[in-house]
């Protein structure tokens, strides 16, 4: 106990650690929230950048990076109507109102000390649940791996992008990737082509920096001219009467946000507006009407998106299968440390979660300082032009490809990955699941094998096994859920805007 | 309805012919051989795949209206040719060249601005950005036809001199 204690405040007493924190959660914030950069963006550079430091220095600057960037998209959501990062996209909608009337610096304070909460209530779901969760992870047999792999798979396909299809092509799209190179059991070629350079498979970084950072700085050029109005920000300390009646209301919202971030593949964003939605429902007189300034729906997506930080990192540390984009990338940086996330994780080095959950406290009362500080130079910094934005963003993604094995074929992956994903986020393709998809292609992969050899090779075997054990039963049933409740919700709606433009059709008559 | 854009229809069908190729491919890896066969799940994701993008186009057949917006406007194609060059010439001209001159010409035809504006941000950019990754993150970056390395040592010989020199 005392150990875990020590290396919870490991973040808190080392000067480099406590200065890589507040960096990290000070530069995150601006990340998050200019639009353009985002937080998976910035973390994906920084993987090859940090290669050659300490584990610590590097999980603290990418925490603090997390925790700063999710709050970060809520201050240009609120000022511009242009939220930095998409889980701010539900803090516009009364966030910018409140910004309208005038109440800028009220709604960025009120906002700042939700997001503190929220970020409070995901960590303590993390040191309390963590622990558990790995013990019980320890009964994971390698069939419930696999479901739940595809369970974050199809999650992420269905919750973003225009269709089920179009997430599911993106998903394996993704796993497909991630098998390129020498099959890990039997060293055959797989996708090689007869090149011996692919036989280590592509990058997963290339992969990423080309999809959320190059294909996003191209599709910021169609919006080259786009100016940035100028809001007046003051009063930003909200009152205690008013934070203490928020709060219930943040509590709950918080919760949600900390499960939705545990289920592996969602995070923030969808948090955030499941949070709004459920806000809406619950309030019975807000002050003001929802989309007008309401402070409930202000505090609701604030709250949840980020006690999601916390609950992505539960499956992450435990089972090693990302909570979210940003933990799927960080994944990558512990493996590249040499640490193996899952359960094992707990067992040989525990002492990863108690400094992640004491890095992540500190960088959460960063958030909290640097929140409610420096506010106007944060305006002229975010109204930096996009014609300069856009080349340092292209310039420093290549410098991070590069930077991954000194090989300027990573450089032009990354290129061709950033093409791909600019296409497939004009036409509505979601390119997180293909992220999901690099990183558990070989954990789905390899359980799979291992599945159904421990039941001989019979696909009737690992079926009648997966019915016999509860937790094989409940997962599978998840998986099955949610294509069958995405169809089923998009029938509902289909058939709902066919019966209003028949009622308009017979208003018209 | 929905709206198709230009080009989506397209596209749908490039993804839905890189299915079938993956595929193909996969099933050459070791074919119906088994279950656990190296090849077994990339087929199994592969036909998934193909399954969702045939889908995909079908659904583009579908969508009646149709949107004329640009999808490739002038300015991401000659964007992107800069960016490619860039990469072409990185490791011949060496960071230092290949970045500034990728800055100059890029923020010059993006921003639009004064000349003294896009010099001034290119050089600011590139000194920090080689303070940041090249000293601080330590990070290894094509030399190319200027000395880097050799400059670096003489520096750090000249600091060292320097404090040895003193009381």
């Amino acid at each position: 106990m005392s150990d875990g204690f020590s290396y919870f405040l490991m973040a808190w007493s080392d000067p480099s650690l406590l200065a890589l924190t507040a960096v990290g959660t000070f530069t995150g914030i601006y990340i998050g929230a200019i639009p353009g950069l985002s937080v998976t963006m910035a973390v994906s550079i920084l993987i090859s950048f940090t290669f050659a430091w300490d584990v610590n220095e590097a999980l603290a600057l990418m925490a603090g990076i997390f925790m700063g960037g999710v709050y970060g998209g809520s201050r240009t959501a609120i000022l511009l109507n242009i939220p930095g990062a998409p889980a701010a996209i539900a803090t516009a909608f009364d966030g910018y109102p409140l910004a309208k009337r005038g109440e800028a610096g009220t709604a960025i304070g009120l906002s700042t000390v939700m997001s503190v909460i929220g970020g409070f209530v995901g960590i303590a779901v993390l040191a309390l649940a963590a622990p558990t969760l790995s013990e019980f992870a320890l009964r994971f047999q390698p069939r419930d791996y696999l479901l739940i792999a595809l369970l974050g798979i199809l999650l992420v396909g269905a919750l973003s992008g225009t269709s089920l299809a179009k997430g599911v092509l993106a998903g394996a799209l993704g796993l497909l990737i991630g098998t390129v190179g020498l099959d890990p059991l039997t060293a055959e070629e797989r996708f090689t082509f007869g090149f011996v350079d692919l036989w280590a498979g592509i990058s997963p970084i290339a992969v990423m920096i080309g999809v959320f950072g190059v294909a996003e700085a191209f599709i910021q050029l169609h919006d080259l001219d786009k100016k940035a109005i100028r809001q007046r920000v003051d009063r930003i300390l909200p009152p205690w009467k008013q934070v203490r009646r928020m709060l219930p209301l943040s509590l709950q919202t918080s919760s949600i946000g900390v499960v939705i971030g545990a289920l592996p593949g969602v995070g923030g964003d969808i948090a955030a507006m499941l949070a709004y939605d459920h806000a809406r429902r619950v309030t019975r007189k807000p002050e003001r009407p929802f989309g007008q300034g309401a402070y409930e729906g202000l505090v609701a997506p604030e709250s949840a998106n980020n006690a999601a930080v916390g609950g992505a990192y539960v499956p992450m540390l435990t089972l090693g299968i990302p909570g979210d984009a940003v933990t799927a990338v960080i994944i990558g940086a512990l493996f590249i440390h040499g640490l193996k996330p899952g359960p094992l994780l707990m067992i040989e080095t525990p002492h990863i979660l108690w400094f992640t959950v004491g890095n992540l406290c500190l960088a959460n009362i960063f958030v909290l300082i640097f929140g409610l500080t420096g506010i106007r130079i944060f305006a002229r910094v975010v109204a930096c032009p996009k014609g300069i934005l856009i080349p340092l963003i292209v310039l420093m993604s290549v410098v991070g490809a590069y930077a991954i094995n000194n090989a300027l074929s990573d450089v032009y992956w990354m290129l061709a990955f950033g093409v791909l994903g600019y296409f497939m986020k004009l036409y509505g393709y979601p390119v997180g699941p293909i992220i999901l998809g690099v990183i558990l292609s070989r954990l789905m992969d390899e359980n799979w094998r291992r599945a159904i050899i421990s039941e001989q090779e019979s696909l009737g075997g690992l079926l009648s096994g997966i019915v016999q054990s509860p937790l094989s039963l409940v997962l599978a049933g998840a998986v099955l859920a949610v294509p069958i409740g995405n169809l089923w919700m998009r029938s509902r709606s289909a058939n709902r805007s066919a019966e209003s433009k028949t009622k308009n059709e017979k208003g018209n008559a | 309805m929905r709206t198709r854009r230009r080009g989506e229809r397209v596209f749908g069908l490039f993804l839905l012919a890189l299915a079938l190729g993956l595929l193909a491919h996969a099933y050459g890896i070791s074919g119906f051989s088994g279950l656990s066969s190296p090849g077994a799940f990339p087929m199994a994701v592969a036909a998934v795949m193909t399954i969702a993008a045939t889908v995909i186009v079908v659904g583009n057949a579908r969508a009646a209206e149709f949107s004329a917006a640009a999808v490739l406007p002038p300015v991401v194609t000659v964007f992107f040719l800069m960016v490619l060059a860039f990469a072409f010439v990185l490791d011949a001209f060496g960071f230092i060249i290949a970045a500034t001159c990728f800055l100059l010409v890029a923020i010059g035809y993006l921003d639009r601005h004064s000349v003294l504006r896009t010099v001034a941000t290119t050089l600011t950019a590139i000194v920090v950005i080689y303070i940041i990754f090249r000293l601080i993150f330590r990070v290894i970056l094509p030399e190319g036809v200027l000395p880097e390395r050799a400059w670096l040592a003489a520096a750090g010989d000249w600091l060292r001199a320097m404090f040895a020199g003193g009381p």
